[in-house]
């Protein structure tokens, strides 16, 4: 019984011995995928996107990522156009490598540095009628035979009801009913954000100047409640005195300072199709919504979008907000001074 | 026993419950998904990157992120892909022609399905020089999709002194400013509606080059929905604007009163049709304003005199039947 125990145990064992294979391909080739990121708007002249490719290979990546022909389509067609919904095509823009200035020291060859560029191509701010209009990315790869394609909608200039777009800046008074107010007609097919600028400037024990800049994204919710008037939807914004504090609070860098003045702050409305707002909160949240890396590339990965803005410039805070900036508990410790 | 008896019993009972889940318990039956596809756009030329898209929200519902989707792009049986669960595609075709494109897709079960749909290949936009066998005159014209448009206004005929009134006699005869004395062709000429129609017996072709017509409504209609819908519409349609189609202000001529007006600020052509109502003729007209909006004019429509901001209280009633206007002719093709 014993003997025969042992022989179907060995039997066994051999079995899976022998059945376990620990060789594999550590390389599984594949072409390489292209990576586009173009987030073009009216307000350039000249056009920029940047195009690189995913690469594998028998050599190490130290030796791969030095070679531009890893990093770069050398065959790659770029065009950029102008679609009206029903697919019309406005006109159609080439886009040609051109090279930039040399990146900094890092793992990628300081050059070339690639960015695919236009200058002729005219993306308009405003249309006569509610039409939509398409911005289409379009490449073709002929050694891959392969082709690369990307739409976005060209958002509209925001139309603006408060503050009158070019007014000037005004001192806010954060303890006031409406620091800063704004309201726009909204369009459904876009995503708004509201970006706050506020310029300070951070003074040594030497009190050399050291000017900084806090870029705060503060996204509109898409399916926020909104008044609608006989024109259309109007969203709005509100700056109160606790988001300024809380931005203030997060924003302000952290370095040993003597003391600190505000500058101006400028406020910027922004607007563009949804893969930009989810690209964006994914960068900023790394939500387990966002699984996934956000891609509107047919037959690539990157994102390709346009968006519009209009500035609002010059506010300031007045002597009361300063003070309370510089005394209050909660940011006494930023040092803002009140002169 | 007793005991044996019960434990029997047990097993009996186990059993049948076993008998009743499993069979009880069918799985659900295999939803067949349906296969849609779309493409963006439907038409465009050897450049052209086509976006297929065989997303559709229904089969997302019942069948989530399962399905597998494959395309054969010029449906000759060879698959461009392989079973992959991205619902979109692109690609180009280097050479004009009509592709059926076919997307199969595939469940989790391993149903499948497949729709199709067709992608135009050809030249969009063009320019090209005709000449007009009748008089030798050569006109650049500008391809638009199914069409060809005259990029500049027709010019055929006798130019007829300001102070002359056309006369119906089988011959072309039109106004202009500058007339062609000198050799010079760049000069617009500006005709009655009854002369470019010889006189309504032919308000289709006029007196457009063979082969060509008058524009109609839709044409301009067509135009006008596909036009550039921004105020940058001159780098489009304008002087060597991007179409090709090269529109200046050319204004119109009263020849009832020997006045030229508008040049420079508007242009308007006649378009078809034209008709009787009531008292006065009536007509449809194309014009272009300075920002290069095309706006198709009634001239019945007195309602709205924002129109006719141009007509002199001395010349009387607004009236077409009083103006030359300069025409542009259209071909279609396909």
């Amino acid at each position: 019984m014993c003997k025969k125990n042992i022989v179907v145990y060995l039997c066994g064992l051999s079995i899976l011995i022998s059945g376990c294979n620990n060789e594999f391909d550590t390389i599984s080739y594949a072409d390489p995928v292209p990576v586009v990121y173009g987030i073009l708007t009216p307000q350039e002249s000249v056009h920029s996107i940047r195009i690189t490719r995913s690469f594998i290979g028998e050599k190490s990546f130290d030796e791969m990522v030095r070679n531009p022909d890893s990093l770069y389509f050398t065959d790659a067609k770029v065009f950029v156009e102008l679609r009206s919904g029903d697919g019309f095509c406005h006109s159609r823009g080439e886009f040609f490598p051109i090279e930039q200035s040399p990146r900094n020291p890092g793992l990628f060859p300081e050059s070339p540095n690639y960015l695919y560029q236009n200058s002729t191509l005219l993306i308009p701010n405003s249309f006569y009628e509610n039409d939509i209009l398409y911005l289409v990315f379009n490449m073709t790869i002929p050694s891959l035979n392969q082709s690369v394609f990307a739409r976005t909608t060209v958002p509209y200039k925001p139309k603006v009801i408060e503050p009158v777009p070019g007014a000037r800046g005004t001192s806010m008074d954060l303890y006031g009913a409406k620091p800063f107010y704004a309201q726009w007609y909204r369009d459904t097919l876009f995503y708004y954000e509201f970006i706050i600028e506020v310029n300070y400037t951070n003074f040594d024990s030497l009190d050399l100047p050291d000017p900084k800049l806090i870029s705060y994204r503060h996204p509109i919710g898409h399916f926020a409640q909104w008044q609608i008037d006989s024109i259309g939807p109007i969203h709005e914004f509100l700056l109160t005195k606790n988001l300024f504090f809380k931005i203030m609070k997060a924003k302000t860098d952290k370095n040993e300072v003597s003391y600190r003045k505000i500058g101006k702050i400028n406020f910027i409305l922004q607007n563009a199709d949804k893969p930009w707002t989810d690209y964006l909160d994914a960068l900023e949240f790394q939500s387990d919504y966002y699984t996934n890396v956000i891609s509107n590339i047919v037959n690539g990965m990157g994102l390709f979008i346009a968006y519009n803005r209009i500035k609002f410039e010059g506010f300031t805070l007045d002597a009361r907000s300063i003070d309370s900036l510089a005394l209050s508990q909660e940011t006494k410790s930023l040092k803002f001074v009140r002169w | 026993m007793a005991s044996a008896k019960d434990c029997s019993v047990c097993t009996v009972m186990v059993l049948m419950l076993l008998i009743v889940i499993l069979l009880g318990c069918s799985p659900e039956p295999p939803v067949q998904p349906v296969a849609r596809v779309s493409v963006f756009p439907a038409e465009g030329d050897s450049l052209t990157v086509f976006q297929m898209d065989g997303f559709n929200m229904e089969d997302f519902r019942k069948h989530g992120l399962t399905l597998r989707y494959r395309w054969d792009t010029e449906s000759d049986g060879i698959w461009e892909t392989p079973f992959s669960f991205d619902p979109r595609y692109a690609r180009h075709y280097p050479g004009n022609g009509i592709y059926k494109v076919t997307l199969e897709i595939e469940s989790i079960e391993g149903l499948r399905d497949t729709a199709t749909c067709s992608v135009i290949v050809r030249d969009i936009i063009k320019d090209s020089v005709i000449t007009d066998e009748r008089d030798g005159n050569r006109y650049k014209v500008a391809y638009i999709y199914n069409f060809w448009w005259m990029s500049e206004e027709l010019r055929i005929g006798y130019r007829l002194e300001p102070s002359s009134l056309p006369t119906d006699n089988d011959i072309p005869e039109y106004y202009s400013q500058t007339g062609n004395e000198s050799g010079n062709n760049n000069y617009t000429a500006y005709y009655t509606w009854n002369e470019l129609t010889y006189y309504g017996r032919d308000s289709i072709n006029g007196i457009c080059p063979p082969g060509w017509r008058l524009p109609n409504i839709n044409d301009f209609r067509w135009l006008i929905n596909h036009k550039w819908l921004t105020p940058d519409s001159k780098q489009y349609l304008g002087p060597g604007g991007l179409w090709g189609t090269d529109i200046k202000m050319t204004g119109a001529f009263v020849f009832t009163r020997i006045s030229w007006t508008g040049q420079g600020i508007w242009t308007e052509w006649w378009i078809n049709p034209a008709y009787k109502d009531r008292i006065l003729p009536e007509y449809f007209t194309a014009k272009v304003n300075l920002d290069y909006r095309i706006k198709i004019n009634y001239t019945g429509n007195r309602n709205d005199l924002s129109n006719y901001y141009w007509w002199k209280p001395e010349w009387g009633v607004i009236n077409y039947d009083k103006l030359a206007l300069p025409v542009r002719c259209v071909k279609k093709t396909l």
